[in-house]
């Protein structure tokens, strides 16, 4: 092996090394970056590449590897926190570390107002029109009440004019967070997030620690049972109908409702499989996991809806590599990234194309392939992805009202 | 510190001065009911593990004469530091847990009917915890104050007609007390900045004000995060500063 002696890396100051290098050691997980940094940009700078931030279950080894296999364009991956992904990138991340950010739609808004990204051109999208009309077209059944996610979607101008050619974010995966529960537990099956503040069952739930979830499900019950009016709207609720739900919320904690307040996906398999909980708002990754682990877990198909959410890829404003992007959208689209994430429960906004690729992936019922299990109704507590992507209760936002929402979360956790 | 003075937005905050972080804080019941609960709470570990940990000292200084045993005992406290914080906090699971190993004891033993959800996610479990969490800040410090008293001065006391118990309390723990009140400061310091027992044994339910910090800055809300950990500081110092004077470090140390 040839040991070539280290020199300054062409198209690259020590200025410029300096600022990737402190941003790197903002985060841990930014140490790909770091390597990168000293060491890849040796090839001209015409050379396409991809540097891409994300959570830990979109921005994937393997995913990135067939991804430079079958592009050439060289490609790393960054893994932060999801409440690291917003702020790192608009405190700089954006200009110099990383190309694309593997966005939650929620933080679209909040990353357009700070100027840091660039619009995508659909016609650059290949499987665009393959895209599920809930993200694509106006008044599509499954969107909320505040157009959610098409309004994320595209750019303004672009819903303004009608013309529908830019978009902010490419959605890449979704799925619809609901609750989790033992069958052995409850004794039977759940439909409802009333089955959370149900007394039969108190002393054992846990909720996720987070203003966005409980609030908005405690919302849904009762409007899907006729006896509350939200002012706003689930996702977006008004001061009134936040006071509504903590003050319910806190009338429940004090009758002993609630066992504790998860934070952590590994935490929160823990306390399912080892029956601390009987139930749980979840995500469906933990329902899966404790269901492999042998327990009858099971994730609700619930009749209120699911609280929607989708990841995307966005474009930084001064990256050099759009085409670099455009293509990584495009892979996403394609079937290996999707077969990656469907045992998660995690879909592909694009399953006709992907269709084919799950087919002939494995899911965890043998004989049963991950097409027929995730997208064709073939899981026991499942339906079809039809089906889940019109049983949207809201989809993930911050809402308007956050601040209060937040302050007044903290009343119900420290009352 | 000047971030608790900024403006907060959806995307972050920007540099328009304004002290409504402080008076939101300040005015706000919650808030304040949080900080009672870990002065509270503070004073439990403190004085627990106090208690335990002088007994335990004492032990390993007087009553054991083996050298070597002597460094063993002392070593052994600090062995579960050598595994992460947060395995240590999931190891509570499978003690405490619903099907753990305490409840499957006393279920066993015919002492309860059914498993107790009373060890593991309660305000009791989460300050047993920090008591056995801290205790060794104590132990340590109290240790070595023990050890290095001058055993002329033990000899002197028996001499005098002092029974053990009088030796104890009369010579020996005045002369430990700085090696205590450098112990509490640890545990004191360690307690208003743990953030993770609260949320890992204590179930969430009942926060402290560490935790109170940490949730607000994890949404975003920096400027207010800023504030509140600024009248964290504040409490911090002032209790650090109580306990040194009344130790007198500079005059014993």
């Amino acid at each position: 092996m040839n040991q070539q002696p280290i020199q300054e890396p062409r198209g690259m100051s020590r200025r410029r090394f300096l600022a990737n290098t402190g941003y790197a050691a903002l985060g841990v997980g930014a140490v790909p970056t770091l390597l990168a940094a000293c060491s890849g940009t040796s090839e001209p700078e015409h050379q396409l590449q991809l540097r891409t931030q994300g959570i830990g279950t979109t921005v994937l080894d393997p995913v990135l590897a067939q991804f430079t296999a079958e592009t050439g364009i060289p490609a790393t991956g960054t893994q932060v926190g999801f409440g690291e992904m917003v702020p790192l990138w608009i405190q700089g991340g954006y200009q110099n570390q990383w190309d694309v950010m593997e966005a939650q739609g929620a933080q679209i808004a909040p990353l357009v107002e700070a100027g840091t990204l660039q619009p995508i051109k659909v016609a650059d999208i290949t499987h665009w029109d393959s895209l599920l009309e809930v993200f694509r077209v106006p008044g599509a059944a499954g969107q909320d009440g505040d157009g959610h996610p098409f309004t994320q979607v595209y750019t303004q101008e672009a819903r303004d004019s009608g013309a529908l050619d830019e978009v902010w974010v490419v959605p890449t995966v979704w799925n619809g967070d609901s609750i989790g529960y033992r069958t052995d537990l409850v004794g039977g099956e759940l439909d409802s997030y009333a089955a959370l503040w149900d007394p039969q069952f108190a002393g054992q739930v846990a909720l996720f620690n987070s203003s966005l979830r409980a609030p908005m499900e405690v919302l849904a019950t009762f409007v899907g049972t006729g006896e509350y009016q939200t002012e706003g709207t689930i996702g977006n609720p008004s001061r009134n109908d936040v006071d509504f739900a903590i003050d319910f919320l806190i009338e429940r904690k004090r009758d002993g409702q609630f066992r504790l307040l998860w934070d952590d996906f590994g935490h929160a398999i823990e306390i399912l499989d080892t029956g601390e909980v009987s139930l749980m708002n979840a995500w469906e990754p933990i329902v899966r996991e404790v269901a492999a682990r042998g327990k009858p877990a099971v994730y609700g198909t619930i009749k209120e809806g699911y609280n929607m959410w989708f990841h995307g890829i966005v474009l930084s404003a001064d990256s050099p590599n759009y085409d670099a992007a455009v293509a990584y959208a495009n892979f996403w689209h394609e079937g290996f990234a999707p077969a990656e994430v469907a045992n998660q429960g995690y879909m592909t906004p694009t399953p006709s194309v992907a269709q084919a690729a799950l087919q002939g992936a494995d899911s965890p019922d043998a004989g049963v392939n991950a097409w027929d299990y995730w997208y064709n109704g073939g899981g026991r507590d499942r339906g079809s992805v039809d089906d889940i992507a019109s049983r949207a209760a809201w989809w993930w936002q911050f809402p308007d009202e956050s601040e209060y929402l937040e302050s007044r979360w903290q009343d119900f956790v420290a009352t | 510190m000047l971030f608790s003075f900024w403006t907060g937005t959806s995307v972050g905050m920007h540099s328009e001065l304004t002290t409504s972080n402080y008076t939101n804080i300040l005015t706000g019941r919650t808030f304040w009911e949080t900080v009672r609960w870990t002065l509270q709470v503070l004073a439990i570990v403190l004085a627990c593990s106090t208690i335990i940990g002088v007994l335990v000292a004492y032990f390993a200084a007087r009553v054991v004469a083996i050298e070597w045993v002597r460094t063993a005992l002392v070593f052994l406290l600090f062995v579960p530091f050598v595994v992460s914080y947060v395995i240590r906090m999931i190891t509570w699971i499978p003690l405490f847990g619903r099907a753990g190993l305490l409840n499957t004891a006393l279920t066993e033993a015919n002492i309860l009917d059914e498993p107790s959800d009373l060890f593991l996610y309660t305000s009791p479990s989460m300050v047993t915890a920090l008591i056995f969490l801290y205790v060794a800040f104590i132990i340590g410090p109290t240790f070595f104050k023990l050890r290095q008293l001058d055993e002329d001065l033990l000899r002197a006391a028996q001499n005098l007609g002092a029974s053990p118990f009088k030796t104890f309390w009369s010579v020996e723990l005045p002369l430990a007390r700085p090696g205590i009140v450098v112990g509490w400061i640890f545990v004191s310091v360690m307690i208003l900045s743990d953030f993770a027992t609260e949320r890992i044994i204590g179930g969430g339910l009942s926060p402290l004000l560490a935790g109170t910090v940490w949730r607000r800055a994890e949404v975003l809300l920096w400027p207010q995060a800023s504030a509140q950990a600024a009248v964290l500081v504040v409490i911090t110092l002032a209790i650090a500063a109580g306990l040194l004077r009344f130790a007198q470090l500079e005059r014993d140390l």
